[in-house]
């Protein structure tokens, strides 16, 4: 019998969006109902926090270290994954947090290789509403791809930011992509019930 | 492009300080030290501030993350693990920031340490050189068995945990 491909989801976002934050509570809660998991981790810089976290909580992560992913490890992910597809039979995700500089459409090509799908490439973007002017100004353009490729997006911080830019951040992203979920979270707090019904019934 | 423009820049550090001091001492004391740090590079409008990671490790088990996007914001912190008093606190720094590389990072490091003010706790900061020390990465090989990953296509320059 063929064997099932776990379900992959990446965690994208600009550099503090949360994106470390909701991979740890997505992997709580997977775990708790019992779905093993394998986490990549990409940093830039010649020392790895997010890894060292996640170590220290007793989690095992395979690193995509020394560069970022979409421009100097496409090749290095692209084995990651097939290494974990052909070495272990009971997973039932991958989860990717890419760096913060990543441009998503970049690391699409390596997870196709793959033989996923691009709809099958479960694209959560985390977006930090504190941030709405940068990404208007600087990070137009990434950040009109990260939507575009993204399944679901993630508001995080509605604690912190003012309401108006809370409404500010969704309204960006309805205007690039029309229909677009977005899901409002403070990730400090739990991930809200939909993303977890979501992710487990594998209805994006 | 923006990949270009954010230089990466690490740090290991060490805390000593002449007594015991609670977590939340550690958690309050280096929190005040990467607001100032992130204020002083803020000072330049020609810096901007990407992200300033930090991992303050307490006990083998035991650490403080500390997160930082705004020098206006407060740094974010979390601790887990169990709550103890130690005189000593090893801390890695992982920051991304417009035209600060790592000689300028350091200064306001230092900088930012002098204007801390933690005379009572006694408290030293060494910064540690960069390139001193080989950091230690994890790969899921033994040494001497071909990575699965790259098949040899990375460095094994450091020991293995």
């Amino acid at each position: 019998m063929k064997k099932r491909r776990p379900e992959i989801v990446l965690f994208t976002g600009f550099l503090g969006s949360g994106k470390t934050t909701m991979l740890l509570k997505t992997i709580e809660m997977l775990a708790d109902k019992e779905k093993k998991c394998a986490i990549i981790i990409n940093e830039i810089g010649d020392v790895g926090i997010d890894n060292r976290q996640m170590r220290k909580l007793g989690y095992d992560v395979l690193d995509l270290f020394g560069g970022c992913v979409c421009c100097t490890l496409k090749v290095t992910l692209e084995a990651t994954i097939n290494h974990l597809l052909n070495e272990y039979d009971n997973l039932d995700y991958i989860l990717f947090e890419p760096s913060g500089m990543a441009d998503p459409s970049a690391l699409y090509p390596a997870i196709t290789n793959c033989g996923y799908r691009e709809n099958e490439i479960h694209n959560v973007f985390i977006f930090d509403p504190l941030r709405v002017d940068l990404y208007q100004v600087h990070l137009n353009q990434l950040f009109r791809d990260s939507l575009n490729l993204s399944k679901i997006v993630v508001i995080n911080k509605i604690d912190e930011a003012p309401p108006e830019m809370v409404l500010q951040a969704r309204e960006m992203a309805e205007n690039i992509k029309p229909g677009v979920k977005c899901l409002m979270m403070n990730l400090n707090e739990e991930l809200i019930p939909e993303f977890s019904r979501m992710l487990i019934s594998g209805r994006w | 492009m923006y990949q270009k423009e954010f230089i990466p820049v690490a740090f290991k550090v060490n805390f000593k300080s002449g007594k015991n001091l609670t977590v939340e001492k550690w958690q309050e004391l280096i929190g005040k030290l990467l607001k100032n740090y992130a204020q002083s590079i803020s000072e330049n409008k020609d810096c901007f501030i990407g992200h300033i990671k930090a991992l303050a490790e307490i006990a083998d088990d035991s650490f403080i993350k500390f997160s930082c996007v705004n020098a206006l914001a407060e740094v974010n912190s979390e601790f887990h693990g169990e709550c103890q008093s130690v005189d000593e606190v090893n801390m890695v720094i992982n920051s991304l920031v417009t035209n600060t590389d790592s000689l300028k990072s350091r200064k306001l490091l230092n900088q930012a340490f002098t204007l801390t003010g933690n005379q009572e706790e006694n408290v030293l900061m060494y910064i540690e050189n960069e390139s001193s020390e080989p950091l230690k990465e994890h790969h899921h090989h033994k040494k001497d068995e071909p990575c699965p990953i790259c098949n040899e296509h990375h460095h094994h320059d450091h020991d293995l945990h």
